[in-house]
């Protein structure tokens, strides 16, 4: 497994797309980052905390970073039948399924440390550390952001999974991109909109269920920063995704005729 | 040969795609040493059975062994191959060290050395910083038997691999499986419709048809069936396999279809025979000394067909 997860770094250190993608993003951060100090620099100043906290309303582009790097990791293994190499060989399915995961992940897990060091880099040198009236302190704001990241991480591996089970069952980037969204972003609307429109048992099993979609989970944390349990859950809805998406996934996989 | 030297055996295999059969109890087999050539028209089910004997797809029926492995045990056998099934496939934008290097990193091979030496037995260590998007058909024929080779395989399996080589490139392609097979003894299986080619360097074929296999025969008993012979095209093929019999003492001959016989005698006479017929009431309607090759042999085989 080391090997094959040793030659999927390898791979994607050659890959443009992985260095794009990543300037891209780096680039919206810093657009996003100078918003604050333009603004700093006509009206009211908005403080480091209060610049940063503003991420917790953002978790949703880190299930968009996990298609990409699920992506730029698959780097279109059926489009380029490339897939065909692996398996004459004897490397089993699991091994080949598992060794992309694990490198989609720490690609992810990179991706987010740069980003967050970019962004939290930026803010630190553009915009006034002291706390002003109405706003986090740089503290409160630090606070809010890590717990914020620690209920992020678990749910975004989970998507992480999804987006892998996505490329490995479906043909076609495009086609397992609008899987990959459906399950994370539309899913969770059907669900919660079924369960306000079924009355009695059903209806509150489908709102509870809602609840519990990484989306759902990652948009309510800001309510219960600081929360221990809510973090908890947010670590077995996580586990839970991974481990569902990747046992569809490796069935799927298994099935799958090689061309 | 006994079982216990084949290297790959298809016992009854068979792969169905809805009602279509691609493979139909197909038995054949692979033993040390061989260079087989499998031989047959398009959709005959050859890639198919190359496919499943590289993992690619799996059979509907019947077993497959490797080395003598089979079930779950064979998986592991597929490390001592080399495939190159259809058309070689790589990453578009790394370059072929790249992309062999990255294979190498994958199956745990030792050795950078590795890359090089694999590049170089396939004439393709100039290619530089060009990506493999870039490469011409030819060139990406010689990457994928750089990877199929990188491993140094006791079994190659090769589809069609000839396809889109220069002359100077099938030539070189020719003597590297030769060098394998005599100096390594690395057993082939190799398809490919440039006949001409492939009996070049087999030595044994397979004729297969429509998922199954035809005729299984040694590159030596090949040549001799193919070995030059009067073509007699009579009005009762019958009549005259009775009259080579008793009147010119040979059985040295064969029956076709069409009231057609190929005789293996009386080549430095032909008038002999054309005679023996005609004085017992058998019409000759045409006579030539002909020497079939391989396409011959299998056109014939599978009844004429078009396209080899």
């Amino acid at each position: 497994m080391l090997n094959y997860i040793r030659a999927e770094i390898y791979k994607l250190l050659r890959r443009p797309y992985t260095y794009i993608t990543l300037g891209v993003l780096l680039a919206l951060e810093g657009l996003y980052a100078s918003m604050f100090a333009f603004h700093n620099s006509h009206s009211m100043a908005t403080p480091f905390g209060g610049a940063i906290v503003t991420l917790v309303e953002m978790g949703a582009i880190g299930f968009c970073v996990c298609l990409l790097t699920g992506d730029i990791v698959f780097a279109g293994q059926y489009k380029n039948s490339t897939l065909k190499n692996e398996v004459s060989f004897g490397l089993s399915r699991a091994r080949i399924y598992l060794g992309k995961l694990i490198a989609q992940t720490l690609l992810s897990i990179v991706y987010l440390a740069i980003m967050m060091a970019f962004f939290l880099g930026l803010c630190a040198i553009c915009l006034p550390m002291e706390s002003s009236a109405g706003f986090y302190s740089a503290q409160e704001g630090l606070a809010i952001v890590g717990y914020f990241l620690a209920v992020g991480l678990p749910l975004w591996i989970g998507a992480q999974a999804a987006a892998c089970m996505c490329l490995f069952l479906i043909h076609g980037e495009m086609a397992a991109s609008f899987l990959h969204v459906g399950l994370i972003f539309v899913a969770p609307s059907i669900v919660e909109v079924a369960g306000l429109l079924l009355e009695g048992g059903i209806g509150e099993l489908l709102l509870k269920v809602h609840a519990y979609f990484p989306n759902t989970m990652l948009s309510n944390a800001k309510a219960v920063v600081g929360d221990p349990v809510y973090l908890g859950q947010a670590w077995i809805v996580g586990a839970f995704w991974v481990a569902v998406c990747t046992a569809i996934g490796l069935y799927g996989f298994h099935k799958k005729e090689i061309k | 040969m006994t079982e216990n030297t084949a290297v790959l055996a298809a016992y009854g295999l068979s792969k169905a795609y809805g009602s279509c059969m691609a493979l139909d109890g197909l038995n054949l087999m692979v033993r040390r040493g061989d260079v087989y050539g499998l031989v047959g028209r398009n959709g005959a089910g050859k890639t198919t059975f190359m496919r499943m004997a590289t993992g690619q797809s799996t059979p509907t029926g019947g077993e497959l062994e490797l080395f003598g492995a089979s079930g779950k045990d064979l998986r592991a056998q597929r490390s001592r191959t080399g495939a190159m099934i259809e058309i070689p496939s790589f990453s578009p934008f790394l370059t072929a060290r790249e992309n062999l290097e990255y294979y190498r990193l994958q199956r745990g091979i030792p050795g950078r050395e590795t890359v090089d030496e694999a590049l170089k037995l396939v004439n393709l260590t100039d290619t530089g910083p060009k990506k493999f998007k870039s490469f011409s058909l030819g060139m990406k024929q010689r990457l994928g038997l750089a990877l199929a080779l990188m491993n140094h395989p006791d079994f190659l399996i090769l589809d069609e691999p000839i396809n889109g080589l220069d002359p100077e490139g099938v030539a070189e392609f020719r003597q590297i499986l030769r060098r394998l097979n005599v100096e390594r003894e690395t057993t082939i299986l190799i398809s490919s419709h440039i006949l001409s080619e492939l009996s070049s360097i087999a030595t044994r074929y397979g004729f297969m048809e429509q998922g199954k296999l035809l005729e299984e025969i040694s590159a030596e008993a090949l040549h001799d069936k193919c070995r030059t012979c009067l073509r007699l095209e009579v009005d009762d093929a019958a009549k005259a396999a009775a009259i080579l019999q008793t009147q010119l003492g040979t059985d040295k001959f064969e029956v076709l279809p069409g009231n057609v016989i190929q005789l293996y005698d009386c080549l430095d006479d032909p008038k002999r025979a054309s005679y023996a017929l005609a004085q017992n009431g058998v019409a000759l309607l045409a006579m030539e000394q002909k020497g079939a090759d391989l396409e011959a042999y299998f056109l014939n085989l599978i009844g004429g067909g078009p396209h080899a």
